[in-house]
């Protein structure tokens, strides 16, 4: 009768007492015992759930202290070519200037993303970018349209933006990154869509921790020679005397051209360590979280643990009084 | 290659390759532009010049250091300023010329 006191007991709380208190010790555990789970009848307190969620958080947070490790490797192997490579477009912005607020008819939106996933929020500042950009230039006389490089952005972008894709080029990190295989897409990108203006968004790396969502213009030569007309920024490029033997505009073609590889080149690169940096970040954030999750999920254990061990030493103690008695 | 030249020319050569930024004041440099064998001295004219594969050669006082270059630009700023920009750029030391005479062969066939 004690032990029907203390079932009925058990019953209002959530743990269930176990009917074999010679097992007691071994803690058996069979059923599950967390608050909703427990079906009628069963009465055990267990703590294989807590186990298991516990093996699980900890495997989770070796994975992304690994990931982290990955991530922080692969970074200093290309900070140092993205680094260099920055010099690349320098001259061409000191001649041509970058003019984001060029009007033109016809902008070509560049989005470059990464392929794989767990690496923060980048691409979502890229794409939302582009979008914005879209929403920008739309209108009478205007249009843009989308060359989307990376699996993330087409993702996103084939939603809602299909028709004004162009070009979408995946698997960008297969062979590790150089300046041919850019060339080359870029070449693809120039033979094939018409633009005015060609804008790159990327995310550009300044530090491990701060990846800023960038918008770099590249303006084919007729705009350019409009803007140089026009003063302002390109006013000087008149005073360039153009040496070669073919002419100026052919000349200014070639420019706008060696200038969209070197822009995509840089781009490129450092989106990739913008993309290893914003990993590193996520998988630190995410093994602390696993760490906080297993504080608490130990926290839960032991005392299921005690909470069980005290019951099963009631039922003994009761046990042995209600057969004295 | 990114050369800045100023008066005396000083440069900074950038490359793809290598991203060397290296700005140095010289003299003369002398570019092999599509139209010739380009001079630069201090108070060149303006200029914007595309340049086919050939020597480079940075003349600094006596010294002389020539670079095999790949295509690229040449922008002459009016400041003296220089700016070389070109996919590659080889020391000519660092070039075999066997080992280059080999590959001629072997790339032709490969054309033809």
């Amino acid at each position: 009768m004690a032990m029907a006191a203390l079932r009925r007991e058990g019953r209002r709380f959530a743990p269930m007492i176990s009917p074999r208190p010679i097992t007691a010790l071994r803690s058996s555990p069979l059923a599950p015992s967390l608050e909703d789970e427990c079906p009628i009848g069963v009465r055990y307190i267990s703590t294989q759930v807590v186990r298991n969620r516990m093996k699980s958080v900890k495997n989770i947070q070796k994975i992304t202290k690994a990931m982290k490790m990955v991530a922080a490797s692969k970074l200093r192997a290309i900070q140092t070519k993205a680094e260099n490579s920055r010099g690349l477009w320098q001259p061409f912005t000191a001649l041509l200037g970058d003019l984001p607020s060029a009007n033109v008819k016809k902008n070509v939106v560049v989005t470059i993303s990464s392929d794989k996933g767990l690496c923060g929020g980048i691409n979502s500042t890229s794409v939302k970018i582009s979008k914005g950009f879209h929403k920008l230039n739309s209108g009478p006389e205007k249009e843009t349209k989308y060359v989307i490089l990376g699996e993330k952005a087409k993702a996103q972008l084939v939603r809602d933006s299909k028709k004004d894709i162009e070009l979408i080029i995946t698997e960008l990190q297969k062979n590790p990154l150089n300046y041919t295989q850019v060339s080359v897409l870029a070449d693809e990108i120039l033979k094939n869509v018409e633009y005015d203006a060609l804008r790159i968004v990327f995310n550009k790396f300044h530090s491990v921790v701060s990846f800023v969502p960038t918008v770099s213009t590249v303006l084919s030569p007729e705009i350019v020679e409009r803007e140089a007309e026009s003063g302002g920024k390109l006013g000087d490029l008149d005073s360039y005397e153009v040496e070669g033997g073919e002419t100026k505009g052919e000349i200014l073609q070639n420019l706008a051209e060696f200038q969209f590889s070197c822009v995509m080149f840089n781009a490129v690169l450092e989106n990739a360590c913008s993309e290893q940096g914003a990993r590193m970040s996520a998988m630190d954030s995410s093994s602390r979280n696993a760490g906080d999750m297993l504080d608490r999920l130990t926290l839960t254990y032991n005392r299921t643990r005690q909470a069980s061990i005290t019951t099963e030493l009631i039922e003994i103690i009761s046990g042995a009084s209600a057969l004295e008695g | 290659m990114f050369l800045f030249l100023q008066p005396p020319l000083t440069r900074s050569h950038r490359t793809v390759r290598r991203g060397i930024v290296r700005r140095y004041e010289v003299d003369m440099v002398i570019v092999p532009a599509t139209t010739g064998q380009m001079g630069v001295l201090p108070g060149h004219v303006a200029t914007i010049a595309e340049f086919k594969p050939g020597v480079l050669s940075v003349h600094e006082g006596s010294e002389t250091t020539k670079y095999f270059v790949s295509s690229g630009f040449v922008f002459i700023h009016a400041n003296s300023f220089a700016d070389i920009i070109t996919v590659k750029a080889v020391p000519l030391d660092r070039i075999n010329a066997n080992l280059v005479q080999k590959r001629l062969v072997d790339f032709t066939q490969k054309l033809s």
